[in-house]
């Protein structure tokens, strides 16, 4: 039984990761999201500093991790969108649910395709760091952190996009509900205490970024490992719970 | 195999099915005839587990569908009624994306690919993209896709909509050959479809089963009696139709509307048996009546499938 | 078998959802109080370093009390003036982390509590600084009291206290903790060896701030508004006559405690400086207090008046005074000082108070020369510029850094609390007893750290005329020559006195472009150009911590060291040249940016010019290859020889009465006699420890004998003194100072770390040198990336698209070929 629902969860996954592959969505979203990552690491002003690169002087992909969760709101939900609402246009939806799969196997499916898709795109942008590290030695160990935290952090976004998606039959509505969900969470604590400066340490603990700043330092701690992994868990179960929902009275 | 019992489904006020029950034996080919709205859709998505009834029972072979809804999925292959498919994959990508997800196991990956191909007569397109296939080669992608786990049960839902008649000939007859070792239900709102194809017919109307039976049950029914249709012209209708009411044999003579002017249609509906026909005739000469025609209709299932999904 | 709900309602899905949100809330609280790190960085930055470890597990019974204001207010003006506000989301956070981080290292040894009811109040005590935010409240006189909060830690050991307050920069909190920890522990044991000295300040302390306490009682001021501005009210001045007058015996009851601890506290003297201050301090609260009482008793009600409104206020300055005094002694215990010596021509960043021209006889000269009378005051402000800066210099260098410097005579003795001597860049040479000071404080085991100053370069130098010298040939390159060599020669480094040139590996210079206004010239703006001699060296010993995170040090005009261990102790190159490095001694080496290296084509003009005019061009100046990577920073340590073994000891100079110090420090005979005992000459010694580096980082002396060299106060009173001239060669120099400065200035960031570093390293505190090194990791890009960014920017950027193209392009083709082949 749990090898079926392995096998089911892996090809639905492989499934998505086809789709994005086998069509140029993936490429066009892949090297529009290299080419920005490239120009703003050698080409532009930090946004925060206001200073470029070889200003800094700094062998150190931080800047990139800065701004990566941020161009991650834009992309990741572009890329989670069509995952249930596309079936549910289509009517495709129907054969997955007349498949011996169970609500559970797809939401995780669709979710382990999104994830390859992220981990490809993380991969696709190894050669920047190569590059700084031909300049400059590097911290190998921050970098691995910084390529998890981004990892967990996507995954999150992944989880929301699916979450949004299952919600609706329209794609564009599934881009900016997930649009929008990430970037509260992503900037909470600033956005939020602004009105009400009491609640600002429990925003806090909500905000991806500051659990992002933790991992991009260089330091794995559970406990932003499990934030992660919770917003996960919470927006998968949100998933299948939505998908059920046709099983309503 | 398949049991049905008190079937009902709404959605909010509209109720789609009114309390159905059938049961279907295994190698039947089932079809599943009505009008359109009339709920063959419905029953179709609560038989695979689509969607859940909103009472009622059905068991596949024993199972609940609401209690073991993937076991019942399992041992059925679907053809949903638009056909839909990932049209961004290879035939034979999907197909074997399908058969994975079924089940299927790794060693008899490509030999059921391979058959239900063949069966589908999709050999030579497996290589190509969905979308860029013609309806009729969708249709038989979306078929193999329903068989590749050779399924002991194929539900297909409107398999032949939208078709040119060559390619539902076709189809007609890849159902009656998959129809030799399994169990088939269709559902079609075209009844000669069914003729060709189905050893049974289940008809709904308005949510509610009115027939069940085999082509021939239901036509021998039908035509226990007879209906005779006069054009008579220059006459009083209400005086003919008396006249012809008062024959011996005719259980009642009604006005129909006549598509001539100043012609009188009328129905004659008689006993079985006896023929009406030359009595008719001979009052119509007695009376001195203009006959323009003289018609025995035969009660055909086409007729009886009118009547029985007629609005009243 | 996971099975799909039979027939799941709307109520069930939330039942689930509410419960999924609840688990996965408790599960990250649960988590928050049971977590792990990994830290995954080079140094292992984020976490505690074993130095760190071992400093709190030293402290057995530590007590840390946390003070956190809660909440704190979202942003506060940066302490340092002119940055952008910090943010202080999570810094609470982040201090009880790395409190409870240094707990769990500790385990029981260790209490914590965090001060949860009246925060600041509580902290205030503590003696920790507060800090204010945006927000306030209106006060009833109209202004506003803006709130305030503190961030900080209290840590108790045994009876020594050490404070961190404002802990607002999270990436030194590790630093910070660490530092104290390491202070407290030496505090504490130094402070069972002074105990009698404590306890006497502490009287002296208590006596007078009780008797400043019932001073303020007495007649405590009228609560006004207007503050300062007030004026003075003659029913208020006569009252506070009253009040002092009618208090008089019970307030000289009180304050009489005073002359008894005072006394106890001198039976000591000699032994500490600090609790010597606390006396001296208590001393004169005594006798102003008594000259107040002498003038409010007196028959002049004017005097009376005055002393109870202005008297009265400076008696209770110099009450106020004792409080710091005190503190100073109270953390005297264990203290490493490093001092700064200021002999022999060196950098010594403590400003020189004294005037060149003292007051009394200023008046006198300006009536004999009236030029004087302009002269004079330009003079002391240009002084007085020199001194801010000095002040500067030592405030940001070294004090806001945490180092304790004081400045050295070395004809005096050195204090006993000073663990470490640095000679900044001596371009003079010392006295054989200043030289022997020296040597016996290396031997006795202490630190001493030197930056040589081999070169003295003028680029673009003013002349006396006050003008730049833009003409290169005019730069001059001067050899400096300090005896110090030899003393360190003795310990096995001797500095070879070639200037280092980097073919490859440098840094710039910076120099001014001048525009020629009918005004003269007007420094317009500076531009780098690469410079071979402010060698950029990267080949660093890496085993180090001193230079374990440094990636390059790069120093101006540096020399190399020819090392050669002295028996008994190890020598090691910390810093070396790179194979391709030149040396040279020749003076005419040209200055001009590019010029030391000249093309072939340079080469082949000059030799036509010289043909032309063989008297015109220099030849090109003669430059040594080295054999090997010669070493520019060097450590000597082990037991290190003296370099006066088998000679007589220098005698120490008779003490000069200084004719302007009206008052020369009293000396007690006996104690100098204990102390000159105490330094008994040695012939070696171990654990003295001596590093030199080649260069004097660009910072040339800036002593009040160097920029107003030759200034003579018997030759400004003859006649014959051009004053003019002489004023403005000092300008001059000054201006050279600053010049020279800033056109390395940019490599003075880059050595700040290093320098930070030599300096804990020479007070044995290795461990914050580690610690230092883990806190900024310099990773500066290879001088590979310097100059023209377009091509590597385009190949960057373009790189990891192409590549993902290529990859997804094989992936595309592979597929189609598939497909094309696909048959069943």
């Amino acid at each position: 039984m749990k090898s079926n629902a392995m096998r089911n969860v892996g090809a639905l996954a492989r499934r998505e990761m086809g789709f994005y592959f086998n069509s140029p969505v993936a490429y066009i979203t892949i090297t529009l999201f290299l080419v920005v990552c490239g120009v703003y690491l050698f080409s532009m002003d930090d946004i925060q500093t206001g200073r470029s690169f070889f200003e800094d002087n700094e062998a150190s992909l931080r800047k990139l991790f800065d701004v990566i969760p941020v161009i991650f709101i834009l992309i990741i939900p572009a890329i989670t969108m069509r995952l249930l609402a596309e079936e549910k246009r289509s009517g495709t939806i129907e054969l997955l649910f007349t498949m011996p799969v169970t609500d559970t196997q797809i939401a995780l499916g669709k979710f382990f395709g999104g994830l390859a898709f992220l981990a490809i795109t993380l991969i696709a942008t190894i050669p920047l760091p190569v590059i700084v590290g031909t300049l400059g030695s590097l911290d190998v160990g921050a970098l691995v952190a910084g390529y998890l935290g981004l990892f967990l952090l996507g995954a999150a976004y992944l989880a929301i996009g699916l979450m949004a998606s299952s919600w609706t039959d329209n794609q564009i509505v599934a881009y900016l509900l997930a649009a929008l969900i990430c970037a509260f969470f992503y900037a909470i604590s600033g956005m939020v205490s602004v009105v009400w400066a009491g609640a600002q340490d429990t925003l806090a603990a909500l905000s991806f970024e500051g659990h992002f700043a933790n991992i991009t330092r260089g330091v794995i701690d559970t406990r932003d490992v499990v934030f992660y992994l919770s917003f996960v868990v919470v927006a998968l179960v949100i998933t299948v719970q939505s998908l059920q929902a046709r099983n309503w009275k | 195999m398949i049991e049905v019992r008190d079937l009902t489904k709404s959605y909010d006020d509209f109720k789609a099915l009114k309390g159905i029950s059938f049961t279907v034996q295994p190698g039947e080919i089932v079809g599943f005839l009505g009008p359109n709205g009339a709920g063959k859709t419905t029953t179709m998505k609560i038989l695979t587990s689509y969607m859940p009834q909103s009472s009622g029972t059905v068991t596949v072979n024993g199972h609940d569908i609401n209690d073991d809804p993937l076991k019942v999925r399992a041992l059925m292959g679907y053809l949903p009624e638009a056909n839909p498919l990932y049209t961004d994959m290879l035939v034979y990508d999907y197909l074997r994306h399908v058969a994975t997800v079924r089940g299927v196991p790794k060693g008899k990956l490509e030999e059921r690919i391979r058959a239900a191909c063949e069966m589908c007569g999709i050999l030579p397109r497996v290589g190509q993209r969905i979308g860029t296939l013609s309806k009729g080669f969708k249709q038989r992608v979306g078929l193999a896709a329903a068989l590749i786990h050779d399924p002991e049960i194929l539900i297909l839902d409107e398999p032949t909509s939208g078709l040119d008649p060559n390619q539902i000939v076709e189809i007609r007859n890849l159902i009656k050959r998959l129809g030799e070792n399994r169990t088939i239900i269709l559902s079609t709102h075209n009844l000669p479809e069914v003729m060709a194809t189905c050893n049974r017919m289940l008809i709904i109307h308005d949510g509610q089963l009115v027939a069940d039976g085999t082509a021939a049950d239901l036509e021998k029914r039908e035509s226990a009696s007879q209906r005779l249709r006069v054009l008579l012209r220059g006459v009083d209708a209400e005086a003919a139709r008396a006249a012809l009411a008062a024959l011996d044999g005719v259980h009642e003579a009604l006005v129909r509307p006549a598509a001539e002017p100043d012609a009188t249609q009328l129905e004659v509906r008689a006993d079985e048996g006896a023929d009406v026909r030359s009595a008719v005739y001979r009052l119509v000469v007695d009376q001195g009546w203009d006959l323009l025609g003289l018609e025995r209709e035969v009660l055909d299932l086409e007729g009886l499938f009118r009547k029985l999904t007629r609005e009243i | 078998m996971a099975r799909t709900k039979k027939v799941a309602g709307a109520g069930n899905t939330a039942l689930v959802i509410v419960l999924t949100l609840v688990v996965a809330v408790v599960v990250n609280i649960l988590g928050n109080q049971l977590y792990g790190r990994v830290d995954l960085t080079e140094y292992g930055v984020n976490l505690l370093s074993d130095a760190s470890k071992d400093a709190v597990r030293d402290l057995d019974g530590l007590e840390i009390r946390v003070f956190i204001s809660d909440p704190l207010p979202d942003e506060i003006p940066s302490p340092a003036p002119g940055r952008p506000p910090l943010t202080t989301l999570g810094l609470g956070q982040k201090l009880k982390d790395k409190i409870e981080e240094y707990k769990a290292v500790a385990g029981a040894g260790v209490t914590v509590t965090y001060v949860a009811d009246n925060v600041v109040e509580e902290g205030k005590k503590a003696r920790l600084k507060p800090f204010k935010g945006k927000g306030g409240t209106f006060t009833e006189a109209g202004g506003i009291k803006r709130d305030e909060y503190v961030l900080g830690v209290t840590f108790n050991y045994k009876n020594a206290m050490e404070v961190y307050d404002l802990a607002l920069y999270p990436e030194v909190y590790e630093f910070e903790i660490t530092k104290r920890l390491l202070r407290l522990k030496d505090k504490a044991e130094h402070a069972l060896t002074m105990k009698d000295l404590l306890r006497s300040g502490e009287a002296v302390n208590d006596a007078v701030t009780r008797c400043v306490a019932a001073l303020e009682a007495a007649a405590p001021d009228q609560d006004a508004p207007s503050g300062a501005m007030m004026l003075l009210n003659p029913e208020d001045t006569k009252a506070k006559v009253a009040a002092y007058t009618g208090r008089k015996d019970e307030l000289t009851q009180t304050c009489g405690a005073i002359a008894g601890a005072v006394e106890q506290a001198r039976t000591m003297k000699g032994k500490s400086e600090q609790l010597d201050r606390v006396a001296l301090v208590a001393d004169a609260f005594a006798q102003n207090l008594d000259q107040f009482w002498t003038q409010l008793g007196g028959s002049d009600p004017q005097a009376a008046t005055s002393a109870a409104v202005n008297g009265i206020k400076r008696v209770l300055a110099i009450g106020h005074a004792i409080e710091n005094e005190y503190q100073d002694l109270v953390d005297s215990p264990g203290r490493r000082r490093i001092g700064f010596v200021c002999d022999g021509k060196t950098f010594c960043p403590f400003p020189d108070a004294k005037p060149l021209v003292p007051k009394e006889i200023e008046g006198a000269l300006t009536q004999k020369n009236p030029i004087l009378q302009q002269m004079l005051p330009a003079m002391q402000q240009m002084q007085q510029q020199i001194a801010n800066l000095l002040a500067q210099i030592n405030q940001g260098l070294f004090r806001a850094r945490g180092f304790d410097i004081v400045q050295i005579d070395l004809d005096d003795d050195i204090p006993d609390d000073v663990q470490a001597l640095v000679v900044f860049g001596p371009k003079g040479s010392f006295t054989d007893y200043q030289l022997y000071q020296l040597d016996q404080f290396v031997v006795g085991g202490g630190s001493l750290v030197v930056f040589l100053n081999p070169w003295d370069v003028q680029i673009q130098g003013y002349t006396a005329r006050g003008e730049p010298q833009l003409d290169p040939k005019a730069w001059k390159l001067t050899q400096n020559t300090s005896n110090i060599t030899d003393l360190l020669a003795t310990w096995g480094i001797t500095p070879s006195g070639a200037l280092v040139l980097e073919p490859k590996k440098h840094g710039d210079i910076a120099l001014m472009t001048y525009l020629q206004t009918n005004q003269g010239y007007v420094p317009f703006q500076a531009q780098e150009f690469p410079y071979p001699m402010v060698p950029t060296l990267d080949d660093l010993d890496r085993s180090d911590p001193l230079v374990r995170a440094t990636n390059t040090i790069t120093l101006p005009f540096a020399t190399t060291l020819t090392l050669k261990a002295p028996a008994g102790g190890t020598l090691t190159a910390l810093a070396r040249t790179s194979a391709d490095a030149l040396t040279t001694t020749d003076t005419s080496l040209p200055l001009e940016p590019g010029a030391q290296f000249p093309t072939k084509e340079a080469l082949e003009k000059k030799m036509i010019a010289k043909a032309a005019d063989p008297l015109g061009t220099p030849d090109a100046a003669k430059l040594d290859k080295v054999a090997a990577p010669a070493a520019v920073i060097a450590v000597a340590s082990g037991t290190l020889p003296s370099h006066f073994a088998g000679k007589d000891a220098p005698k120490a100079p008779e003490k000069k009465p200084d004719p302007l110090e009206p008052e020369p420090k009293q000396e007690d005979a006996a104690v100098t006699e204990a102390l000159g005992a105490q330094h008994a000459k040695r012939d070696s010694g171990a654990g003295g420890r001596v590093l030199v580096i080649g260069s004097n980082l660009g910072l040339e002396p800036l002593s009040k004998d160097v920029i107003f060299a030759g200034f003579d106060l018997a030759a400004i009173s003859g006649d014959s003194f051009d004053f003019i001239e002489q004023f403005r060669q000092y300008q001059a120099n000054f201006q050279n100072w600053s010049n020279q400065v800033q056109q390395i200035q940019h490599t003075l960031g880059e050595n700040l770390q290093f320098l930070s570093n030599a300096l804990d390293w020479s007070i044995q505190r290795d461990a914050l040198v580690e610690l230092r090194a883990k806190q900024i990791v310099a990773r500066p890009l290879s001088t590979t990336a310097d100059g023209d960014h377009g091509g590597l920017q385009a190949a960057a950027v373009l790189v990891a698209p192409l590549l993902f193209l290529l990859a997804g392009l094989a992936y595309v083709l592979r597929r189609r070929s598939r497909q094309r082949r696909l048959s069943l």
